[in-house]
């Protein structure tokens, strides 16, 4: 009897352990399609697990409220946004005007998102009638001579009916804790000026959280190489107070985002490095808040708006060791061209094809080791 | 448990065994919150709203009751006509020690907050409230500048109603002037398009020679069916109440 007995729980054990093992998922403040939980791979055991909110909201578009990411079954689940969005998207013409503010410009509502945009056979999955969510492989993550490794990614993605314009606006949740945030432009050029080069900027609000709200600093990456010399050197100064930080090609400035006091299992600090991923480059224009990449302000709930900026910022206030608000402004050059469309009988007919500008937010030390090692 | 130490019962109890062990690491993960929610949503049959979950139309509506309570929002709105712009979920950071114990799985009661802003247009000006709807409290009031209030459906159908009745308008579009409608309201969050559709841009205006600086103007868009006119381009000044037109060439 002892002895089926123990049998019997050895065998739940075994079941169990592998889960039993696991710690407790966040909790969460939204329910039904707005919560999204996603484990890496898709299929077999856990490795990584992603757990976030998100709403479709008539101003901003699809918003992410909180993210979590836990590295391994056994390991903590760490905070990495309590929100994140496209604050506005600044679209000014090359002749001066017009000047669009398509987000804090008008209340454009979200296009209708069916199973032709989201389609089952590529892992997609409709979320109500305005997302999609897409699970699916992602290409390499790591490769080396016959040993290979393929990566899954989980995909959110809905479009803003800015009238002609619609704006694609997509968060990437990869299985190696790389988020990405992407904007494409897409769909009719301006009727009335269709042949004229314009710039779409979209301004993203991150605010990111790492393990919390409370201690968070941001320091400058910064590469050196002068061409005089063999020599390369790498800095990371710390952005002290408020204000806005200029992306340099020939730098590769990044913003580190750390925590006070997280670290991996070797001791090492952990930290997020927000990374300009530009189509062709990044604008400038006249209006102040476009002339930087980066900015950096102090928590304010009620400071959601990119093209105030200046004004958040002035006096700036401290952000070391703060609650800290990370933006990056993105740009899409739109050079007219003939595949956009063309003149029929006086009307616009064509379609411009979605062209892509973004960042990454990649992990610094947040695993122990390489993930999806054997 | 004595029952599983009786060798008549040694089978089945390894099964309840098991049977508990797998139910334990089974059940939803998500706990419940330790404060229920009181909002307009509560009801014996109304389903448990959590804090992020999206505003339902009867929360919005009583965000929007609640704010045009308050005495502060009535003031700065006065007794003319005012317009409803938005009403969006708010979130406010709890403290510390919430947000750990949420981190760590335990519910938390955050609050569930809307943020309604109205337009009045005597002024130009907004109003900004962030309503408390479990308590149907108003916590925050603000004024904002007419440039921190998007401009909305409801604008632009004032817009083409003052261009549908001009003159120039009228020649322009010829025959199908009287076709042309504006969009309707999202429904169910897909808005139905005409076929002969008004659509609109907000114009920020740089210069101050511009009719439209620091004006409410749209630049409006006509749509037949899967193509765009490419003129007139009708501006429509709502502050001044005018509206401009101008035939460009392609």
């Amino acid at each position: 009897m002892r002895r089926t007995l123990f049998v019997a729980a050895l065998l739940a054990t075994v079941l169990v352990a592998p889960a039993g093992a696991q710690t407790p998922a966040p909790w969460m403040p939204c329910s039904g399609i707005n919560l999204v939980d996603q484990k890496f791979p898709t299929s077999g055991p856990e490795r990584t697990h992603w757990r976030l909110c998100w709403e479709a909201m008539s101003k901003h578009g699809l918003v992410i409220h909180w993210a979590f990411f836990r590295p391994s079954p056994g390991a903590r689940w760490i905070r990495i946004f309590w929100d994140a969005r496209v604050s506005d998207i600044f679209v000014p013409y090359h002749t001066g005007s017009p000047r669009y503010y398509d987000m804090s410009g008008f209340t454009f509502p979200m296009t209708a998102v069916s199973a032709a945009d989201c389609p089952a056979s590529v892992g997609g999955m409709p979320l109500g009638p305005n997302v999609c969510r897409e699970v699916r492989d992602r290409g390499l993550l790591w490769k080396d001579d016959a040993a290979v490794r393929r990566g899954q990614e989980l995909v959110l993605w809905g479009a803003l009916d800015a009238a002609n314009y619609n704006y694609v606006i997509e968060w990437t949740f990869r299985d190696d804790g790389v988020v990405l945030g992407r904007v494409g432009a897409t769909a009719v050029n301006l009727p009335s000026r269709p042949l004229e080069p314009h710039m779409h900027n979209p301004l993203w609000r991150l605010d990111v959280d790492l393990d919390g709200f409370w201690g968070d600093s941001v320091y400058l990456g910064t590469h050196s190489e002068p061409t005089s010399g063999l020599t390369a050197n790498d800095t990371e100064p710390l952005i002290a107070t408020e204000g806005g930080r200029d992306w340099d090609p020939h730098s590769f400035n990044e913003l580190h985002i750390s925590d006070a006091t997280l670290k991996n299992g070797k001791g090492h600090a952990t930290s997020l490095q927000l990374i300009a991923l530009p189509t062709g480059g990044l604008s400038r224009h006249q209006e102040t808040f476009t002339q930087h990449d980066f900015w950096v302000t102090h928590y304010d709930g009620s400071q959601m708006s990119a093209r105030y900026l200046p004004s958040y910022s002035s006096p700036p206030e401290p952000v070391a060791n703060a609650d800290i608000v990370v933006w990056f402004k993105g740009s899409i050059h739109h050079h007219p061209r003939d595949e956009d469309g063309e003149v029929v009988n006086g009307l616009w007919r064509g379609e411009a094809l979605v062209m892509w500008t973004g960042w990454m937010l990649k992990p610094h030390n947040l695993f122990d080791r390489t993930p999806f090692f054997p | 448990m004595k029952l599983c130490w009786t060798a008549r019962h040694d089978k089945w109890c390894a099964f309840v065994v098991m049977f508990i062990l797998i139910a334990a690491v089974s059940v939803d993960a998500q706990p419940k919150p330790t404060t229920p929610q009181r909002g307009p949503q509560a009801g014996p049959s109304a389903p448990r709203r959590l804090p992020l979950d999206p505003l339902t139309e009867d929360e919005k509506r009583a965000a929007e009751r609640i704010a045009l309570a308050e005495p502060r929002v009535q003031q700065l709105l006065g007794a003319g006509r005012r317009q409803l712009v938005s009403v969006e979920l708010f979130v406010m950071k709890p403290p510390q020690e919430q947000i750990e114990a949420a981190a760590a799985g335990r519910a938390i009661a955050m609050g569930r907050f809307a943020e309604v802003i109205f337009f009045r247009p005597e002024g130009e000006f907004g109003v900004r409230a962030v309503v408390e709807l479990p308590r149907g409290a108003v916590a925050v009031v603000d004024r904002l500048e007419s440039q921190q209030v998007p401009l909305t459906q409801v604008d632009l159908a004032e817009a083409w109603q003052l261009a549908s009745r001009d003159a120039e308008v009228r020649q322009a579009l010829g025959a199908d002037v009287d076709r042309f409608r504006v969009q309707g309201a999202p429904v169910g969050g897909v808005a139905a398009r005409p076929r002969y559709a008004v659509e609109a841009l907000p114009v920020e205006a740089v210069a101050e020679n511009d009719p439209c600086y620091k004006h409410r103007c749209l630049h409006l868009l006509f749509r037949r069916g899967d193509a765009y006119l490419m003129g007139p381009v009708v501006v429509v000044d709502l502050s001044a109440r005018k509206v401009y037109v101008e035939r460009r060439a392609p």
